[in-house]
């Protein structure tokens, strides 16, 4: 059971986990971020190409969270100083991101949007699962006990109310939006340097998207985000062991049609669960 | 305590915008440890004032003294630290957090490790709350579960804990029942004791003669003057705001309603489990209550039941006009069965901003056939008709400036909803809709609106009035119903009329 099934949950929450806490602070803060998928897809390019390089796979975990970092102050540039849509900036940024592993790769390794596989040296057995324990456990924490969690907060239900207690917003969102670039770009760096063993195409897959639908199920609140997060795992490993599974007849059901799973479930729990909404009141005013 | 000392001082101050002076040569000084009101009417220079002594926008010249010394103040951060703190009309407050932490919010107790030390706020706030002799217990209550009352309450307390010396309220009393008021008064009297300075920005009158110390007076952008409130009177302060005499009560004449009113028929009938009202020929009927307590769904119940009846009365409910069941009428037909309507928001329901007045007082009675001609392509509008009509109304309720051609948008509030009386009563409806006809209007516009509705009804028109001005209803009103938690909790007849009593319903009792 362990072995089968727990473990493996785990391990495809993971990045989903880390995505989403990114998520939650921004959008705590009261910027929209839809951003995360392309994050999650430069992050696992650089965390792969930094694993390669140094062959220590913190390394490279830690310049994935880099990588979205830099891309993620791009999109603070874009819709705090210049005040842009934030809808339309962060999809602008999610094609931007699909552009840039291709690019440097080209570049670096002449070929076109994947990286060599990772030697195993340079591969994370399981410490990332404990770095996102250690996440979640911070995040849960600050978000409720601390008074950069109360400020970041405020920033995103009332911005006039921690303007006028003397706290700049802008601030206040900037570093909502440049950890949700940092947490997302670990998560992308899990799946290059832990999930798998090389950066391939279009590595994210929508993983970003579905780390914000767990974000808005689970109310904006850390626990319940990451529960979410677990049952999309839940999902994802059901996925992947009904494929080729002879559910009823002669013939397995299509594998295209369990792939499905993860989206469909995203889509019906979001659409029927959600119930009030909670969402921060001055989410994406700025 | 020297009695004499000033907390602040307002040195010729001046504020511009374009060529326009919101505020002309300020000189008033407020005393330490007074309560002291500052009235004008809407569009006075009073919220400039304020604004330029809490920093959000700075003065253009003349200088502000607090204590005794000069500053130039940046900023409302800036503010706070000279101790001028401000309890702002909408409440900064966020509903879904906790009072403890919306108030400790920018100046939180918390280790090295940011880490909130929760337990020491509360000490200290709770220390606040008895030296201050204030009764406050929920700390760990959301926003959004407290009353109106008890949500300003935290505000104020807000202010205490962030240590101000000068607290500035504006219009503090417009969302309170009498009894809170009451209870925010004797809490601002406790303030005062302990030496704190309170500025009451307000319009009521009485309220001012009541609860405050000084006075001082706001027309046009200027002091008029300064007062102390136990020299002065009503008629006096009001002559300084207005510029000349006014009378607040209605006096014109009250036509006694006859045996018709007797008659059991009503021209109205609302009929559902939470809310019934019947409307009387000929009366004036007041919907009172605290804001958000079902008024405003009634309202729209009744001014578009096909769409608000099913929304917020489930569709199910009786309504009849003339004894004709209209239960999923639209506005039109409402307008045509002689309904007429003042809406609750004068710029976003009653007026288009950026067009004229012609066409302002055309909505709604574009088919009407007073103002349609045969054209070329069948019925048409007739301009030169409305814009007769619209020049015969700009006389009548005395509209400025009076012409036709001007956006309304670019028109003061009170001649705003001049216009918008105009066009309810030009089709001479039989039952008058009106929500809060006089919302930040100037008193000269108060008196010429109270004076048509009154003129309605003693022309045997029958009128629903809401309104959150309690003294307006009392004023006007042969009857008044009291809205509470979505219902109707209590009658009125005018003979019962009494604000205390009303007071107490308004608040659920």
């Amino acid at each position: 059971m362990l072995d089968s099934f727990i473990l493996p949950v785990c391990r495809v929450s993971a990045p989903l986990i880390l995505a989403a806490l990114g998520g939650m602070w921004c959008e705590r803060s009261g910027v929209i971020q839809i951003g995360l998928e392309g994050f999650m897809l430069v992050g696992s390019f650089f965390g792969a190409v930094y694993a390669l390089n140094t062959s220590n796979p913190y390394i490279g975990l830690l310049m994935a969270g880099v990588a979205g970092m830099v891309l993620s102050s791009l999109y603070g540039m874009v819709v705090l100083r210049y005040r842009a849509n934030q809808i339309v900036s962060g999809t602008a940024i999610n094609l931007f991101a699909m552009g840039i592993p291709p690019f440097f790769s080209k570049i670096w390794f002449d070929s076109t949007g994947s990286t060599p596989p990772i030697p195993t040296a340079a591969q994370f057995q399981i410490a990332p699962l404990w770095i996102t324990l250690a996440l979640v456990a911070l995040s849960a924490w600050a978000y409720h006990s601390s008074r950069f969690g109360l400020r970041l907060r405020f920033a995103g239900e009332h911005p006039d109310a921690l303007q006028s207690a003397g706290v700049s917003i802008s601030w206040k969102r900037w570093q909502g939006i440049l950890i949700s670039g940092f947490l997302a770009g670990l998560a992308g760096g899990t799946l290059s340097t832990y999930l798998s063993s090389s950066f391939i195409r279009n590595m994210s897959a929508g993983r970003g998207f579905i780390a914000l639908a767990a974000v808005i199920l689970g109310k904006w609140k850390p626990i319940p985000t990451v529960l979410a997060c677990l049952l999309f795992g839940v999902t994802e490993i059901a996925q992947i062991r009904l494929q080729g599974v002879v559910l009823w007849g002669a013939e397995p059901v299509p594998v295209q049609w369990i792939q499905i799973l993860p989206y469909l479930i995203t889509i019906i729990v979001l659409a029927g669960a959600v119930g009030r909404s909670e969402s921060p009141k001055a989410l994406g005013n700025s | 305590m020297n009695q004499t000392e000033t907390a602040i001082e307002f040195k010729g101050v001046s504020k511009t915008f374009g060529n326009f002076y919101a505020n002309r040569k300020l000189d008033f000084s407020i005393r330490k440890g007074s309560i002291h009101g500052l009235i004008g009417e809407n569009g006075a220079g009073k919220s400039t004032a304020m604004k330029v002594l809490f920093g959000v926008q700075p003065a253009d010249e003349g200088e502000i003294l607090v204590n005794g010394k000069a500053v130039k103040i940046r900023n409302p951060v800036h503010a706070m630290k000279l101790g001028i703190g401000m309890v702002h009309q909408h409440f900064m407050l966020a509903d879904s957090e906790t009072v403890l932490d919306n108030i400790m919010l920018g100046h939180e107790p918390s280790t090295f490790f940011g880490l909130l030390k929760r337990g020491k706020a509360r000490e200290e706030l709770e220390k606040i709350c008895k030296n201050y002799g204030l009764k406050f217990t929920k700390w760990e209550s959301r926003i959004r579960d407290l009353s109106v009352g008890e949500q300003q309450r935290v505000e104020i307390i807000k202010l205490l804990y962030q240590k101000s010396e000068v607290l500035i309220l504006d219009e503090p009393t417009a969302v309170l029942t009498p009894q809170e008021v009451k209870e925010l008064f004797e809490n601002l009297r406790k303030l005062k004791q302990e030496g704190k300075t309170i500025v009451l920005i307000s319009h009521k009158l009485k309220e001012v003669l009541e609860f405050t110390d000084s006075v001082t007076v706001m027309r046009r952008g200027e002091v008029v003057g300064t007062k102390t409130t136990s020299e002065t009177n009503e008629d006096e302060l009001a002559e300084m705001m207005v510029g000349r005499k006014v009378s607040f009560t209605y006096q014109g004449p009250r036509r006694i309603l006859s045996s018709q009113a007797v008659q059991p028929k009503s021209v109205l009938k609302f009929i559902s489990e939470r809310v019934s009202v019947e409307l009387r020929p000929g009366e004036i009927l007041g919907v009172a209550g605290v804001q958000g307590n079902g008024q405003t769904e009634f309202l729209k119940a009744l001014s578009n039941p096909s769409v608000y009846g099913e929304k917020y009365f489930k569709g199910k409910y009786d309504y009849l006009v003339n004894g004709r069941e209209i239960g999923d009428a639209t506005p039109l037909q409402l307008r045509n069965m002689g309904v007429g309507l003042v809406p609750e928001d004068r710029l976003s329901e009653a007026l288009l901003k950026q067009q004229d007045m012609t066409e302002n007082f055309l909505l709604g009675q574009h088919e009407d056939p007073r103002y349609t001609g045969l054209g070329l392509f069948g019925r048409m509008i007739n301009r030169n008709k409305v814009k007769a009509a619209v020049e015969k109304n700009i006389q009548a309720f005395d509209i400025r400036p009076p012409f036709s051609t001007v956006w309304t948008g670019r028109m003061s509030g009170g001649n705003q909803q001049k216009l918008v009386m105009a066009r309810l009563l030009d089709p001479q409806p039989s039952i008058l809709l009106v929500a809060h006809p006089t919302r930040g209007v100037d008193v000269g516009a108060i008196e010429k609106i109270h004076e048509a509705i009154m003129m309605e009804r003693n022309l045997g028109k029958s009128v629903i009035l809401f309104s959150s001005e309690l003294d307006e209803l009392i004023d006007l009103c042969d009857r008044m119903v009291v809205f509470f938690d979505g219902r109707v909790h209590g009658e009125f007849a005018r003979k019962e009329f009494d604000p205390w009593a009303i007071g107490k319903v308004m608040g659920g009792a």
